[in-house]
């Protein structure tokens, strides 16, 4: 007999009716017994009852028998309805589950048959047997539409189509290499005088085209590469029902050996998640959920004498926000009370008395979630080991989520998890700070300010800057990072506002870099270790960055006693307080030299190439005076003027044009491009420049 | 040539188990999954014999049979019903509606067998 067939057909089906069977029974006992439903169940153990004989599994069908006699029962009013009875019915669609994990293994798995239909007889089940009857890691089985991919295979798939998605990005700065080549040789063509040369613009439109064809097919490349990702992602994900199929079964029966009525309710399980994130996030939930049931909600007659329903709510509802995913988690029970987390926590040796004084009612809730804080460990029947609070922050942290947990004694207890929906891309914004790249994680940044050293105020020995009407504790970057290099100077300093969990931190850095998808690759086993980095990934040049954990450098900015950063940025700015010169020049000697002179008077002095590079560093930072030359390849320093007028951050920076070309001509058009001053080379003075630049500068 | 059975059960387990007894024993089969399904072949196949469950979606058993007796292709196709049906005044109600032989789940090759020969006459 071909056995195995149809054991695996029988297996399919009669998921479908367990499933049924059991969101059936949970409904009677939910909203009582219904004709119709008690039909629909009825049919359903017949079928399973008939089909189990026909596959050869008595034991099985014997057990579908029992219930379809206890549902007749019911049915024809011989049966009287109990929640017991609901228990018994419940326990016996584990028992058929396990035997189907038998029957589909081939043996292996014991299943007390005979406790199970006697407790169908008898209408009861006691304790112990409960307990024996559940199914042991039953796996269930793929339909037959699907293959099976392992995940490191579908892992492998989606980190080499990161890197396809790389390659692009990194071609894009191969054509603007390409084109950067086609100015510069616009400008020596100019130079040598064959610019009307009718092969060289043959030449010329030729290259041109050919950059244009190469950008069409990057960015189809591109679209493509995309696409694929896209795609390959979201093989790696899955409904949120897979984690919560199992909840309602298991809060029913803590809220049952608890005493407690609790209505759970369910929204969004439709909401697909990358697998590991699920997989972080089960016992999460599971234990929200099961304290929600132990601590949140109250005794039936207890919420009678409060005015409340006497069954409790609980609701669970995840939905989609942008690339976020969202997943709420409410009861109406009693909230939690500050005072007594306060007294816990400082009874605990969490923190002082004054700290805990100090901290307002809803950061100090955040407390429940510290290691050591609940000396109660859950078990959980997700991986049998006993599960603190604390671990629920561990696991999100691991997936990069965040959570906000909000209470109202008496009223009831919110907590929101913010999800990415995949862990292996995100948006990331890219930070220098001493001479690095970082990558952070976009949602965890409120705000990027532009502050003078002026605004980091001092409070409560904290250094901290101001934002909408809130104190906000200053870190710096560097520091946490403890690469104590001399702090760059600038006028305006840059702070990334990050937020974690309701707490709102600013962090020092030297500057940002934009926003740009990231794809996350682990840290190699020698980087394993490293502290406030989850990963790194390789940017659109090829470079590497390290992307920073948030929830590491928030621990690190509450241990760590850093130098007070507005005194040394004052320092610092003390220094270079005469103005910060932008010097253009394609001559290494001209560039060297006014660097020098500029520098050993007290002026911080960046230099550029050429008129791009010029461009991209005034992109890049803020000066109070530009030099340039004018004769450079790609754009003349009259063009860069021009272009400098015209920019709106720019348009008032004073320009010195220092040049050989001594012609009134040429004065003139420096004048009309927009420079204040015009120096020749040949009658070049070290106090020409530096009275020059002393005077536009105050 | 190979009689023609159209077997009706909502259960796709006793479909491949019964499938796989009559292709054995030599006959040509058709599966349908309710007794709807069942009778969108019959409007037009012939067939030499009709197996079908009693409780199924969309249309029971009994509802077929009688649906099926009226239909011009169907009128003297013997039906045979199997089922694990216990209850005296179903099984009663199926034979008014035409149900020839009354089978009880699960069945065995020898005895599908046996009842095939003598309804059939082969």
């Amino acid at each position: 007999m071909k056995k195995s067939k149809y054991i695996g057909i029988f297996i399919r089906e009669a998921e479908e009716h367990l499933e049924a069977l059991r969101s059936g029974f949970l409904c009677l006992e939910k909203e009582g017994v219904s004709e119709v439903q008690l039909n629909e169940l009825l049919r359903s153990t017949h079928t399973l009852k008939g089909s189990a004989n026909m596959v050869d599994l008595v034991e099985l069908a014997g057990i579908a028998h029992r219930m379809e006699d206890i549902l007749k029962g019911l049915q024809n009013g011989e049966q009287e309805f109990s929640s017991d009875l609901i228990d018994v019915l419940l326990v016996a669609t584990d028992a058929i589950e396990a035997l189907m994990a038998q029957a589909q293994a081939g043996g292996g798995i014991s299943v007390n048959v005979d406790t199970v239909v006697k407790a169908l007889k008898s209408g009861s089940i006691a304790e112990e047997q409960a307990k024996t009857e559940v199914a042991p890691d039953y796996q269930g089985t793929e339909r037959r539409t699907s293959v099976r991919a392992s995940v490191e295979r579908l892992d492998q798939l989606v980190n080499r189509m990161g890197e396809i998605l790389l390659s692009q990005k990194t071609m894009a700065a191969r054509q603007r290499q390409m084109t950067d080549l086609l100015h510069q040789l616009d400008s020596l063509t100019a130079h040598l005088r064959v610019a009307g040369d009718q092969s060289l613009q043959t030449f010329r439109s030729n290259m041109l085209g050919l950059i244009n064809d190469f950008e069409r097919d990057r960015l189809q490349l591109g679209y493509q590469a995309e696409d694929v990702y896209q795609r390959t992602m979201e093989l790696r994900l899955l409904p949120l029902a897979t984690v919560t199929d199992d909840f309602e079964r298991s809060l029913r029966n803590l809220a049952r050996n608890l005493k407690k009525e609790v209505n759970f309710i369910i929204q969004g399980q439709d909401v697909e998640l990358d697998r590991n994130i699920l997989d972080a996030i089960k016992p999460v939930l599971l234990h929200v959920l099961n304290n929600a049931i132990d601590h949140g909600i109250e005794a039936p007659d207890t919420r009678i004498r409060l005015a409340k329903p006497k069954a409790g709510q609980i609701t669970l509802h995840a939905q989609y926000e942008g690339s976020f995913i969202q997943i709420a988690v409410r009861d109406d029970g009693q909230g939690l009370d500050p005072e007594k987390i306060r007294s816990t926590a400082v009874k605990r040796g969490i923190l002082s008395t004054e700290a805990a004084a100090g901290m307002s009612d809803d950061a100090v809730i955040y407390l429940v979630f510290e290691p050591g804080f609940s000396t109660r460990e859950f078990i959980t029947d997700v991986s049998g080991r006993g599960v603190g609070l604390d671990v629920v922050k561990a696991n999100l942290d691991q997936v990069k989520g965040n959570f906000t947990l909000r209470s109202e004694l008496g009223v009831g207890t919110e907590l929101i998890l913010r999800l990415p929906s995949s862990m292996a891309i995100f948006t990331g914004l890219m930070v220098e700070c001493c001479g690095e790249t970082y990558v952070f994680p976009q949602h965890y940044i409120v705000e990027v300010l532009r502050i003078s050293p002026l605004d980091i105020l001092e409070e409560m020995g904290r250094e901290v800057v101001r934002l909408n009407g809130a104190s906000i504790p200053l870190n710096s970057l560097s520091q946490l990072l403890e690469q104590d290099q001399v702090v760059r100077v600038a006028d305006r300093l840059t702070v990334l506002v990050l937020s974690f969990r309701e707490q709102t931190i600013g962090l020092l850095v030297d500057q940002t870099l934009g926003l740009q998808e990231v794809v996350v690759k682990d840290l190699g086993c020698q980087l394993k270790s490293l502290e406030y980095f989850s990963g790194s990934t390789i940017l659109g040049e090829g470079t590497p960055a390290l992307i920073v954990s948030v929830a590491d450098l928030f621990g690190a900015s509450q241990r760590r006693q850093i130098r007070p950063l507005r005194a040394t940025y004052e320092k610092e700015q003390k220094k270079a307080k005469r103005g910060r010169v932008l010097v253009v020049d394609d001559s290494i000697t001209t560039r060297t030299m006014e660097k020098n002179i500029l520098e050993t008077n007290n002026y911080e002095v960046v230099v550029a190439v050429s008129g791009f590079d010029a461009l991209d560093k005034l992109n890049a930072g803020s000066f109070d005076l530009m030099v340039s030359d004018v004769e450079m390849p790609g754009m003349t320093g009259f063009e860069l003027t021009k272009k400098v007028r015209q920019r709106e951050d720019t348009h008032n920076l004073p320009v010195i044009i220092v040049t050989s070309l001594a012609s009134d001509d040429h004065r003139r058009q420096g004048m009309q491009a927009g420079a204040q001053a015009y120096i020749v080379k040949g009658s070049f003075k070290q106090g020409v420049l530096l009275e020059t630049v002393e005077t536009l500068i105050s | 040539m190979a009689k023609k059975i159209l077997i009706v059960d909502d259960s796709p387990s006793v479909l491949a188990v019964l499938e796989d007894m009559l292709d054995d024993l030599g006959y040509e089969v058709t599966a349908a999954s309710n007794g709807k399904q069942a009778c969108q072949l019959l409007e037009t196949i012939r067939y030499d014999l009709i197996i079908t469950d009693l409780s199924m979606p969309v249309m029971d058993g009994i509802d077929f049979a009688q649906t099926a007796k009226q239909m011009p292709n169907c009128k003297f196709v013997p039906i045979v019903m199997l089922s694990s049906e216990e209850d005296a005044a179903k099984i009663a109600e199926a034979k008014r509606v035409g149900i020839s032989t009354f089978l009880r789940k699960p069945v065995k090759e020898v005895q599908l067998k046996t009842i095939l020969q003598v309804v059939l006459g082969t």
